[in-house]
C-alpha cells in the first residue's frame, strides 16, 4: 500500500506543531518490509555482541533485546562504546564475535534490507554544504527509492521549523541536527536509530523531537537512542540500557529507574533550618551546608516540597540524576552495600545476570 | 527527474564537482589553444642558425673551416669589448672564477680587448670553440653577448634537436618533425598531456571516496540502501565521465587554436590523440580510488597517487632514452598511450585500449572487494 500525501490539506492548527506531528503520525503508511505489521520477534537482537579495534576493546558481551514500539535509550558516557555498537549495527564496521539481528536479519547478511527499513542518524555528521536541504534530502530519497515520502520530509521539516530552501552551510549546529533528524525519519523507517538525537537543539525542538519519538512509537515504530543525558531518557525512552567501557552493566525500564535512584533537591532557607525538619521524609543522602540542604528523593516528592515550603525558601534546584552520579552511585554509592554493576544488570525479564 | 539507471550518486557527484571541472577545463582550453597558437611564430625559428646568440654570431672565414669570422652588436655607451675564448665552454664554474675566484681555475682566455665589434681568428680545428663577448659601460658596468661555438655553426634548431634523445623520448622515440603541426601538437602538447591530467585524474578519484569520509558524509550515504559496490561504480562512472570531458576540451583547444593560426589541422588524428588518453586516465582515476579505499589516511592516498602517476610519467619517458630500458613500457600505464602514433594517423593500437580497459577493471574489481570488507572509519 502506497500512502497518499497529496490529498492532505494543512488545516489551521490551534495546538501548533502537536497537530502537525498527529498528521505526521495518520498519515504515514510506511515503508515496512514483510511481516512488519506483525508482532514478529524483536526489532534488535544482540548476543554476546563484541568488537575489537586491533586490541583495543570497543564492546564485548553485549546482550540487547529490543521489542517493537519501544523507545529505547541507550546511555553512556563518551568512548563507552555506544557508537560502536550502532554503527555495528549498521554495517558499518563489523563485529568480532557474537551475534547481531536487526528486524530479524543478520545485520551482514541483511545489511541492504535492514538499511531500506532503517533511519539513523550518526553521532558525527557532514551534509553536502553546497546543497540546499531540500536538494539533499530529496537526494537521499532517491537513493532509498522513497521519492513518494516527498510531503512526509516537508512535513517533518515544518515540525522542526526547518527552511527547505536554505543552503546547507549557511545553518546553525541546531538547524544541521533538524537535517539530520528529518532524513532519519522521512521515509517512514520501521526503525529508527539515533545517535546523540538532541545535540545542539533548543529545548522546544528537543521537547518536539520527543512528541515525534513518541508518536512514532504508539504506530508501532521503534526508536534506539543513545545519549549521554539522562534526562534526555527520561523525558522520551521506556526503557534505557547502560553501557560502560564496552560492556553492558544494566537493562532497566525507566520508570524503575527514576524509583533507584530519584532526583537531587538543593534547598536554601533565609534563616536557620534544624536538620530534623526534613529528616524522615523519604529522602535520603541528606546533608547540610549552613542554611543549604541537599537530598536525594526517591519516589514521591509530595511530602518533601510541603515540608521545606513550611520555611522561608531563598532558592531550590531540583535536579535529575547526573549519568555521572549514577554511575558514581552503581559503583560506590547506595550505602556500604553499594549497587555493584552486577547488581544492577538485569536482562528484560529482570532476572540478574 | 529520474537519472538514467537510476544512478543518482553519479549526477549528484557531477553536480558537486561540476565547477572544479569547468575552472580545470578551461585551464586546459587556454593552455592546448594558446600553445597551439604559437605554431606560425615557431615555424620561423626553423632555419634559425644557432651559431647566432643573443648579440653575437659566429661563422667561418674560409672554406677549410680553420678561420672564425666572429661578430657582435655594437652596445651604446661601450668603452671597450673582451672577446672571451675558451674549448671548455662557459660552464658554471669557469664564470665563477672569472668573476673573482680561483685564478687557477681560470681555462679561458682573451682573444680579444678594443672598441671594434668583429674578430677573425684561426683556430685548431680539432677542438670545439666557445666564445664570449663582455662589454666595459662608460659607467663601469659590465654586461655580456650569449655564447657560440663552433660546434653549431650552420646547423639548425632542428638539426640539433633531432640528435638528442630527450627529444626523441618525447615524441614516443619516433623522432616526428616538430616543425609539422602534428610534430607540434605532439612535442609542445602531447608528451606531458598525460602527466597533467593524469594528476587531475588522481585528485578525481580519491576525492571520490576520500571527500565522503573526510566531510563525514559517508555514515549518512551509507545508512541508505545504496551498496558500497554501487557507491564506487557511480562514482568510477563520474570520474569516467569528467575525463572524457577533459579529453575532448583538451582536443578542442587545439582545433580552436589551428585554425585562428591558419593552419589546415588534422581535425580526426588530433582529436584521437587527446582521447585516446581517455582509457589511460580512467584507469590512474579507478587507481586512486582503491588507494583511497586501501589507506585511512586520506592524503596519503592523494600523495601516493601523485607519485605514481609522476613515478608512471618518468619510466615511459626513460623507457625511450635507452634500448636497455625499453621494457619499462610494459609495466607503466604510461607506455600504452602512444600519443605520436595516434596523431601521425596511426588508431590500430587497439591492445593499448584493451590493456587499459582490463587494468580498470582488475582494480575495480580489487576496490570493491576491498570497499566491501572495510571498516569505516568515524
Amino acid at each position: 500500500m502506497s500512502p497518499d500525501l497529496t490529498d492532505w490539506a494543512p488545516i489551521a492548527a490551534p495546538e501548533g506543531w502537536k497537530v502537525v506531528v498527529a498528521m505526521v503520525i495518520a498519515k504515514g503508511t510506511s515503508a515496512v518490509g514483510p511481516g512488519a505489521d506483525g508482532p514478529s520477534g524483536p526489532v534488535i537482537e544482540l548476543r554476546g555482541l563484541t568488537k575489537y579495534y586491533g586490541r583495543h576493546r570497543g564492546i564485548e558481551g553485549v546482550d540487547l533485546s529490543i521489542g517493537r514500539g519501544e523507545v529505547f535509550g541507550f546511555l553512556g558516557p563518551n568512548g563507552s562504546g555506544k557508537t560502536t555498537t550502532i554503527r555495528t549495527m549498521l554495517d558499518l564496521i563489523r563485529r568480532t564475535g557474537g551475534e547481531c539481528r536487526v528486524l530479524g536479519l543478520d545485520s551482514e547478511a541483511g545489511s541492504k534490507e535492514i538499511r531500506r527499513r532503517t533511519g539513523y542518524l550518526p553521532g558525527e555528521y557532514g551534509l553536502y554544504e553546497t546543497l540546499t536541504v531540500e536538494v539533499f534530502l530529496g537526494f537521499l530519497l532517491d537513493l532509498r527509492d522513497a521519492r513518494r515520502f516527498e510531503g512526509r520530509m516537508r512535513e517533518l521539516a515544518d515540525m522542526f521549523e526547518l527552511d527547505l530552501g536554505r543552503r546547507i552551510r549557511e545553518l546553525s549546529k541546531g538547524n544541521r541536527q533538524k537535517v539530520g533528524l528529518v532524513q532519519a525519519f522521512m521515509h517512514d523507517p520501521e526503525l529508527v536509530i539515533l545517535d546523540e538525537p538532541t545535540s545542539g537543539l533548543d529545548p522546544i525542538m528537543q521537547q518536539r523531537f520527543y512528541a515525534l519519538a513518541r508518536s512514532e512509537c504508539a504506530r508501532g515504530r521503534t526508536v534506539f537512542m543513545s545519549s549521554h543525558l539522562l534526562s534526555e531518557v527520561e523525558s522520551v525512552c521506556d526503557r534505557v540500557a547502560i553501557v560502560r567501557d564496552g560492556r553492558l552493566i544494566m537493562v532497566e525500564r525507566l520508570d524503575e529507574l527514576k524509583d533507584r535512584f530519584g532526583k537531587v533537591l538543593h534547598v536554601t532557607f533565609e534563616s536557620d533550618v534544624p536538620r530534623s525538619a526534613l529528616e524522615g521524609l523519604g529522602a535520603t543522602d541528606l546533608r547540610q551546608e549552613g542554611r543549604s540542604f541537599i537530598m536525594t528523593v526517591r519516589g514521591e516528592i509530595d511530602e518533601v516540597v510541603k515540608a521545606v515550603a513550611a520555611h522561608h525558601v531563598v532558592s531550590l534546584t531540583m535536579e535529575t540524576y547526573h549519568l555521572e552520579q549514577l554511575f558514581f552511585d552503581l559503583y560506590n554509592g547506595g550505602g556500604h552495600d553499594g549497587a555493584s554493576p552486577s547488581q544492577g544488570a538485569r536482562t528484560e525479564g529482570g532476572e540478574k545476570r | 527527474m529520474n537519472p538514467p539507471l537510476g544512478m543518482h550518486l553519479l549526477w549528484m557527484t557531477l553536480r558537486q564537482t561540476w565547477k572544479g571541472l569547468l575552472i580545470f577545463s578551461a585551464i586546459l582550453v587556454f593552455i592546448t589553444w594558446g600553445m597551439t597558437l604559437v605554431y606560425p611564430e615557431f615555424l620561423e625559428m626553423q632555419e634559425e642558425d644557432l651559431s647566432e646568440a643573443q648579440g653575437i654570431k659566429l661563422s667561418w672565414q674560409d672554406e677549410d673551416k680553420d678561420i672564425i669570422n666572429l661578430t657582435w652588436h655594437p652596445v651604446p655607451g661601450a668603452v671597450n669589448y673582451t672577446v672571451l675564448e675558451n674549448n671548455q665552454s662557459f660552464d658554471i664554474s669557469t664564470i665563477i672564477a672569472l668573476l673573482g675566484g680561483d685564478p687557477a681555475n681560470l681555462t679561458i682566455s682573451v682573444a680579444y680587448v678594443g672598441t671594434g665589434t668583429s674578430l677573425v681568428k684561426a683556430v685548431d680545428v680539432n677542438q670545439t670553440w666557445y666564445y664570449t663577448v663582455l662589454i666595459h659601460l662608460a659607467d663601469g658596468n659590465m654586461t655580456g653577448t650569449g655564447v657560440v661555438t663552433t660546434k653549431d655553426i650552420g646547423i639548425t634548431i632542428y638539426e640539433k634537436m633531432m640528435e638528442d634523445p630527450v627529444y626523441s623520448a618525447f615524441s614516443g622515440g619516433r623522432n616526428i618533425n616538430i616543425f609539422s603541426f602534428r610534430g607540434f601538437v605532439d612535442v609542445e602538447l602531447m608528451s606531458y598531456w598525460a602527466l597533467m591530467v593524469g594528476f587531475y585524474a588522481a585528485y578525481f578519484g580519491v576525492g571520490s571516496v576520500s571527500r565522503d569520509v573526510e566531510r563525514k558524509t559517508m555514515d549518512i550515504l551509507l545508512s541508505t540502501p545504496l551498496s558500497r559496490r554501487r557507491l564506487l561504480l557511480e562514482r568510477g562512472a563520474a570520474v569516467a565521465l569528467a575525463m572524457l570531458l577533459l579529453s575532448v576540451v583538451g582536443g578542442i583547444g587545439v582545433l580552436i587554436g589551428g585554425v585562428q593560426a591558419g593552419v589546415d589541422v588534422p581535425a580526426g588524428d588530433v582529436m584521437a590523440a587527446f582521447i585516446g588518453c581517455w582509457p589511460l586516465l580512467v584507469a590512474i582515476g579507478a587507481l586512486s580510488m582503491l588507494l583511497s579505499v586501501l589507506l585511512n589516511d586520506q592524503k596519503a592516498a592523494m600523495g601516493l597517487s601523485f607519485a605514481l602517476v609522476l613515478v608512471f610519467y618518468v619510466l615511459n619517458y626513460a623507457s625511450f632514452l635507452s634500448k636497455g630500458l625499453k621494457s619499462l613500457r610494459w609495466v607503466t600505464p604510461m607506455g600504452y598511450y602512444d600519443h605520436t602514433g595516434l596523431i601521425l594517423g596511426d588508431w590500430s593500437r587497439w591492445g593499448d585500449v584493451g590493456a587499459m580497459l582490463a587494468l580498470t577493471a582488475a582494480i575495480a574489481l580489487l576496490a570493491a572487494w576491498l570497499f566491501q570488507r572495510k571498516e569505516l572509519p568515524t
